[in-house]
């Protein structure tokens, strides 16, 4: 309805110019990318009201002056200018809108940005480097490719999410986790984890205050914004990708190796001696020992099992099948897509299986009226392996564990051939197959969704609603089967468990935006919104023993109780309210400015709001004059941009002090406990950043992007220690400070492009130093993280800073353990080491990746590294596999044989009487370099396949993950050691399901 | 454009209507002022009873004992008490510092319920009289924790020291910020007396053998041990012969068998309860003193971490003594047993109640704690007596001969000595000698069971262990996290190192 209006007003105001104008006849055809004619183009004389609409065919006839310029503009397509210079026909392409995603950036509510726009700092990953990389899991795929996002598989497990880190660790309490949203929607990783990584358009990582602080309480740690892949208006007939991936997957060996039976026997008969007080160097003893050791346990010296292989599955197989449909009409542009996974783990017991389907559909109702939906759902069923994480606990039968304890003259198989059911010589079931009959596996249903409106009512001024869900439901059962083998037999009565989980969060975002030009070359756009989230999360579970029927394992059989009924609901809610303004003077320099009041239901009633703004400014200097015509320098921009944001991931109730009804009633009545001290002054916890960047391309070949920040934490929420006489022990509240400071640096370079040939490298760097600035008390310096953590708080330095008593060697003289005295000397009895600070953190202080492209006519090659280096973990694998406590009846590793044995001797272990200890020796070095991805793949040439009529693309390829890893590192998987470290949990690598190396070939067609 | 002026009008409609509400309390709990009403305040109060049930139960009742001479530890106990039997207790030890937090977790709940039955009475008045009878009930129990903290970790009470010993924190209100001094003894023992005093004052419920809840007769025994403690024996002395008509004392095997197997006595003034499914509450003391396996010849066969020592054994009479069989005797000791014979003894009293078993061959090793029996109203007056030069040997006699001994007519020394040993013999496992040791002003001289030899650990240093009487160690240390975290606190007890 404007539209017509407008135009009849410009028809009748073009006939008046007719007649002033020294004009001529120009015509001309306007086409969409594809060589489609654009119908009802807006064709208009620059400087007048001179203007004209493309007919059927995306004709247009018009009078212009010979030195003017026309406008071609309509909607859902970039206006376009055009220069007459003398022609009278004039063939016109416009560039599509909504396919332009590739260049645009969304920062935060509101219509996307071109890159080069942008002040807040953004990078943005695209979805082709996402979509053929063969893991269950997106976020793996982005490891090294963005500087300061580190990224951590931190388990093998197949339905575990990644360790995700922006420019380090700011909260102690309140999470790290960067906030996540899914086209403008927050979701959790485990969401982002069950999508299938086809459905992907690109992911824009937010680092800045500039770009984060418009999400005001949940953006301390940045923002992941993920948008979905969406069809395009206007094309003809549909697009349709069918992409099919087979891989496997295999163990990487340990870097530790295990004792055969010759050298663990020998090993087992000297520690028998030095308990004995024989001498353990002599050869006859040792071998008397030995001799007895066999008889009475019954040992077989020839079997030799390597109990790491037999655990670890071979080629570990995965299968994976996606399709999508994108296309559009005039008006209507549409996505739906669907997948299948199916992946088996390295660990017995590991497995998951995975349906996705997804649908994007937006229309244009009328010219003001745009609305869309979108709608993913996915189910998936998993089998988890059992580790000390899955099970609750360190367990002699967890696989991971076993694989180093497990004797090697502990025979895998029977008599009859078949695997053993329980091992003698170990003392637990066989954990090879222990998934028979202990398993505990779940499934999830998951949607998100959103529904949107936007109108236009005036040109430039966009009023939009959108409504999002994230839910999901999540079922989870662990069994016992009544036929768990025993030393004897089977156990006759099993057990199990059965939880469930619904959880939802629903968002509701309202914003008007306003873009526009005034005199031509100041650009204005200002953004108001307002914002409700409530999420609620409900649980219960039960469990049943009494089992006897292996075949029937259901609730219903067991004839017993387990565990009472439980059940949790817990809800949170935030409202908020935020603007923003942005302005630029000709592309060329930039400011803006951001605001938002968010209240959340996590905080006492007096401090539940908060204010958070940012104000960032760019310099284009390629815009400049004295740039404009430099060759060498393509573009050169630097920005600085300041900036507070919040956190707010606590408990839900950790403010209220609540009592809880108890499960023991007292001589028959109800009792009810206090168990929260709650803190009703707990409030947001708040940050501060500072960012100033330069971004650099030369010779439109070498792009150099670096930035310096600096993020500080404030109010830190934490566990304030409570004098325990007050009945308390600790207390959440805003006391602590943290800071990350540190430099991006991200280098592209195209090494080499013609028409055949393109070589590109990359890089990127980062180096983030952390630091704790203040604990509890203004004056103190540093505090335990707690009994065996291992680590302190110290003033200063990173946060988990390994602090501990600290390993000096073996006296070479009498082959006693040392460390370090409470004096600074040496002293040989544990209990009077002293705790010191090694100077050494579980953070990593340099992260970063590097890769290559290579193509030449249809062959591609890409590699892709990821590497952190400069930070440590404790290998708690060492403790069990290398330590005399544990010989007498388990395997151990090699290493364990440099043991003392006589004066002079210069060795890792101490002399046989002396059991390993938790101290510095635990510590390692968990840098690592890692061949993240490498892929070969081959295009066919498009005319091959033209003759089909049907194929327009066919490309296969095969790749590796994780084909390489280069570390110092003695445990099974360095990159676990980016696992969480929360409250006073540490980066301990314990019976941790290790990454896996994985081969894959897959094949995707267009059509 | 009327249109899209509408749908702007309903959006902006809609924000009014959608925002949150954003007062969110737990659900399924109960947060803050919620609490001040008769409901929950009575909830609270069965809730500190069960506290009191843990903080009581015989697994924590070790810890006191492993410290005396009563057992040696042998190969069996993977550590566990291990510094307490070897007296290397320092101010970080994790045992120590659960002990103290969780008396005084007990503190601060009876002091939240108190401020919340205050506030309930003036919400609601009718029900004041309900919830100041419940008050009452948990003066006396904060009382009885004060007591029980005093006795661990602070000097034993000498009248004209007291006002310069080291006291223990006692807060008195509802406050998890407070960073409370220690004081001194004399502070603390005047604060369980006036507990005590507003629990008599309010608490009418007449006592009951096998009470569960705090009866006048229950606040009389806390009155009897704390006079004892105060060295105000004639008080003593009264208050224990005002128990002995209603609590006649057990007199034959079977009723001691009863009161351990069973958890039923007449001479239990205060037992907490313990229900099949309330088990949990209380920890085991599986490994500790048995650890006993069913074997296929039809007896239990043990492993235990802790065995009597020898001068233990000796004190009973295997013929007369009603305690010999029941709570003490000669077992199946794994690698003692040598063809089914019961050469080493053991102590057998906390085996578990019967009655609470799910199997009858496995041990559950879960006693109801019992706070006040009649027999410790009998030694407090003996040694009351004995030290106001009065007549001892009548109450220590009624004692001897309800658990099947002869009299004695002692005097002196030797009769202190008698008394010290029926302590001994009526509470081994029930964790009072060391309160005994520190009060008698005695050290140790351990002496180990010849016939478990081989099973003791550590060495003659520690099962010959000898500890003099001045050692300043008897007072346990305080947590080192009380003092890092409570810079009010004052010092740490005697010979213990800070870091």
């Amino acid at each position: 309805m404007v539209r017509k209006l407008v135009l009849s007003l410009i028809a009748v105001l073009g006939v008046c110019a007719m007649a002033l104008a020294q004009s001529r006849q120009v015509s001309g055809t306007v086409t969409d990318p594809d060589g489609k004619p654009v119908v009802g183009a807006s064709v208009i004389v620059d400087g007048t009201s001179n203007g004209t609409t493309t007919s059927s065919g995306g004709k247009f006839v018009i009078a212009a002056p010979e030195d003017a310029t026309l406008t071609i503009s309509f909607i859902g397509y970039r206006p376009l200018q055009v220069a007459v210079a003398g022609k009278t026909v004039l063939n016109i392409t416009l560039a599509e809108d909504s396919q332009s995603i590739d260049d645009v950036v969304v920062v935060g509510y509101g219509s996307g940005r071109k890159v080069g726009t942008i002040i807040g700092s953004v990078d943005q990953v695209k979805g082709d480097k996402l979509e053929d990389r063969p893991s269950n899991n997106v976020m793996d795929a982005l490891q090294g490719q963005v500087p300061g996002l580190q990224i951590f598989s931190t388990s093998g497990e197949l339905t575990d999410a990644s360790t995700i880190r922006l420019h380090g660790m700011g909260s102690i309490s309140a999470g790290n986790e960067p906030l996540i949203l899914l086209d403008g929607a927050p979701i959790t990783t485990g969401t982002l984890l069950s999508m299938s990584q086809g459905d992907i358009a690109s992911i824009n990582i937010l680092k800045d205050a500039s770009a984060t602080s418009i999400y005001g309480s949940r953006a301390a740690n940045g923002v992941i914004y993920v948008t979905s892949k969406k069809g395009s208006r206007g094309q003809d007939g549909a697009t349709v990708t069918l992409r099919a991936q087979y891989s496997f997957s295999n163990a990487i060996k340990p870097r530790l190796k295990r004792m055969n039976t010759d050298q663990l026997l020998d090993y087992q008969a000297a520690i028998s001696a030095a308990n004995r007080g024989l001498d353990y160097t002599d050869p006859d003893v040792v071998s008397s020992r030995r001799s007895a050791l066999v008889n009475n346990f019954g040992i077989d010296e020839s079997v030799d099992v390597d109990w790491f292989d037999e655990i670890m599955q071979d080629n570990a197989p995965m299968y994976q099948i996606d399709f999508g449909v994108s296309g559009g009409s005039q008006r209507t542009s549409y996505y739906f897509s669907g997948s299948y996974l199916d992946q088996q783990g390295i660990l017995p017991g590991s497995a998951v299986n995975r349906y996705t389907f997804r649908t994007n559909i937006d229309t244009k109702a009328t010219d003001w009226l745009k609305a869309g939906m979108s709608l993913g759902v996915g189910y998936q069923k998993a089998d988890n392996a059992t580790t000390a994480a899955s099970a609750g606990g360190l367990y002699t039968s967890n696989p991971m564990l076993a694989s180093l304890m497990i004797p090697a003259y502990q025979p895998a198989v029977g008599e009859d051939g078949k695997p053993l059911r329980f091992l003698d010589q170990y003392g637990t079931d066989n954990p090879a197959i222990s998934d028979e009959w202990y398993y505990k596996n779940n499934n999830r249903l998951q949607l998100n969704g959103s529904a949107f409106i936007e109108l236009t009512p005036v040109e430039g001024l966009g009023i939009r609603s959108q409504l999002s869900a994230n839910a999901f439901d999540y079922r989870s059962k662990s069994v016992y089967s009544p036929d768990y083998p025993t030393a004897t037999g089977t156990a006759g009565s099993g057990s199990m468990a059965e939880g469930f989980q619904r959880s939802y969060v629903w968002t509701w975002t309202n914003t008007a935006e306003y873009r526009f030009e005034v005199a031509d070359r100041h650009h204005l756009s200002a953004l108001l919104g307002h914002e409700s989230i409530y999420g609620s999360g409900e649980s219960m579970s039960i469990g049943v023993k009494g089992l006897t029927n292996p075949n029937l394992i259901f609730l219903n059989k067991g004839t017993e109780v387990s565990a009472l009924p439980s059940y949790s609901l817990s809800q949170y809610a935030y409202n908020s309210v935020f603007g923003r303004v942005e302005y630029d003077f000709a592309e060329k320099y930039f400011v803006d400015g951001s605001v938002r009041y968010d209240a959340c239901s996590r905080f006492g009633a007096n401090n539940r709001g908060a204010t958070f703004w940012s104000v960032g400014g760019m310099w284009n200097l390629k815009k400049e004059t004295f740039l404009a015509d430099n060759d060498l320098v393509s573009d050169l921009s630097l920005k600085v941009s300041y900036g507070t944001q919040g956190n707010s991931g606590i408990g839900n109730y950790t403010q209220y002090e609540t009592i809880v009804s108890s499960r023991y009633p007292y001589n028959g009545s109800a009792s009810w406990v206090l168990s929260n001290a709650g803190n009703s002054s707990l409030a947001w916890e708040k940050q501060g950043t500072l960012t100033v960047g330069a971004h650099i391309e030369l010779w439109k070949k070498l792009r150099l992007n670096v930035e310096w920040y600096r993020r500080q934490t404030t109010d830190m929420l934490m566990n304030k220690p409570l004098a325990l006489s007050s009945g308390f022990s600790s207390q959440m509240s805003n006391i602590g400070g943290m800071r990350n400071s540190g430099v991006d640096i991200n280098l592209n370079y195209d090494i080499f492009a013609n028409k055949d040939w393109s070589v590109n490298f990359y890089a990127n760097f980062n180096y983030n130093k952390n630091k704790m600035t203040k604990l509890w008390e203004p004056d103190l310096k540093q505090a335990s993280m707690g009994d065996g953590s291992m680590m302190y708080y110290v003033v200063g330095k990173p946060f988990g800073e390994f602090y501990t008593q600290e390993w000096r060697g073996v006296n070479p003289e009498t082959g006693e353990p040392q460390w370090t005295a409470a004096d600074g000397g040496i002293t040989t009895d544990f209990d009077e080491a002293a705790e010191v600070d090694l100077n050494k953190s579980v953070q990593a202080p340099y992260s970063g990746g590097f890769g290559l492209n290579v193509s030449w006519k249809g062959i591609g090659l890409i590699a892709d590294f990821a590497w952190v280096a400069g930070n440590y973990m404790a290998n708690n694998n060492l403790y069990f596999a290398s330590n005399t406590y544990f010989a007498g009846t388990y395997g151990q590793v090699r290493e364990a044989l440099d043991y003392w044995k006589q004066p002079g001797d210069h060795t890792k272990y101490p002399a046989l009487y002396y059991e390993s200890q938790f101290d510095s020796r635990m510590i390692e070095d968990a840098s690592f370099l890692r061949l993240k991805n490498i892929q070969l793949s081959y295009t066919l040439p498009s005319q091959l396949l033209r003759k089909t009529r049907f194929i327009k693309g066919l490309k296969v390829y095969v790749g590796a993950r994780n084909l390489l890893t280069v570390t110092g590192y003695n445990g099974f998987d360095p990159e676990v050691a980016g696992g969480d470290l929360s409250g006073d949990i540490g980066a301990f690598d314990t019976d941790v399901y290790p990454n896996s190396r994985q081969w894959t070939f897959g094949c995707e067609f267009t059509f | 454009m009327k249109k899209i002026v509408y749908l702007i009008a309903a959006l902006g409609l809609g924000c009014g209507f959608v925002s949150c509400d954003l007062n969110l309390t737990p659900d399924t709990d109960v947060a803050g002022s919620d609490a001040a009403a008769l409901i929950y305040v009575e909830g609270l109060r069965n809730g500190i009873y069960n506290q009191l049930t843990t903080v009581s139960g015989y697994d924590y009742m070790r810890y006191p004992e492993y410290y005396t001479d009563l057992f040696n530890e042998t190969t069996n106990s993977g550590n566990r008490g291990g510094y307490f039997s070897r007296w290397l207790l320092n101010a970080t030890d994790q045992d120590v510092n659960e002990i103290w937090s969780n008396y005084y977790t007990v503190v601060a709940s009876i002091n939240y319920a108190i401020m919340r039955a205050g506030q309930a009475a003036a919400k609601d008045p009718d029900n004041a009289e309900e919830l100041t009878f419940y008050k009452g009930e948990l003066h006396l129990i904060r009382a009885y924790v004060f007591h029980q903290l005093a006795l661990r970790f602070c000097e034993d009470y000498e009248p004209d020291r007291a006002a310069v010993q080291l006291g223990i924190p006692t807060p008195t209100s509802y406050d998890p910020d407070a960073k409370h001094n220690r004081g001194t003894l004399e502070q603390t023992y005047r604060q369980i007396l006036d507990d005590i005093a507003v629990a008599e004052k309010i608490v009418d419920t007449p006592g009951a053998a096998d009470s569960p809840y705090v009866t006048v007769d229950a606040i009389t025994a806390l009155k009897a041990q704390v006079a004892l403690q105060m060295h105000r024996y004639d008080d003593a002395i009264g208050y224990a012969q005002s128990l002995y008509a209603a609590y006649p004392l057990i007199a034959d095997r079977s009723g001691m068998e009863k009161m351990w197997m069973q958890d039923t006595s007449t001479e239990t003034i205060f037992q907490l309860s313990l229900a099949s499914t309330t088990l949990p509450l209380v920890g085991n003391t599986t490994y500790d003193y048995t650890n006993g396996t069913w074997n296929t010849d039809g007896y239990f066969v043990y492993s235990p971490a802790y065995v009597p020592e020898q001068w233990v054994c000796d004190l009973f009479d295997t013929d007369n003594d009603y305690r010999y069989g029941p709570c003490i005797g000669a077992s199946h000791i794994k690698e003692i047993d040598n063809g089914g014979n019961t050469a080493g003894w053991l102590l057998l009293k906390l085996t578990g109640n019967r009655n609470l078993f799910t199997s009858a061959s496995v041990l559950t090793y879960k006693n109801m704690p019992k706070i006040f029996r009649v027999a410790e109203m009998y030694l407090i007056e003996a040694e009351a007596q004995y030290r106001n030069n009065g007549d001892a040997l009548t109450p220590l006699n009624a004692l001897r001969a309800a658990r099947g001994l002869d009299a004695v007519d002692s005097t002196g020394d030797a009769l202190f000595k008698d008394i010290q040993d029926e302590s001994a013999r009526e509470f081994i496992g029930e964790g009072r000698r060391l309160f005994d040791l520190k009060r008698w002003h005695r050290g140790i001289a351990r002496d180990g069971q010849t016939a478990c030899e081989k099973l003791l650990s550590g060495g003659t240093s520690v099962y010959e262990l000898t500890v003099d009487a001045s050692n300043s160690k008897w007072v346990w240390p305080i947590p080192q996290e009380e003092l890092h975290n409570n810079s009010n606190f004052g010092d740490q007890n005697n010979g213990y190192l800070n870091n």
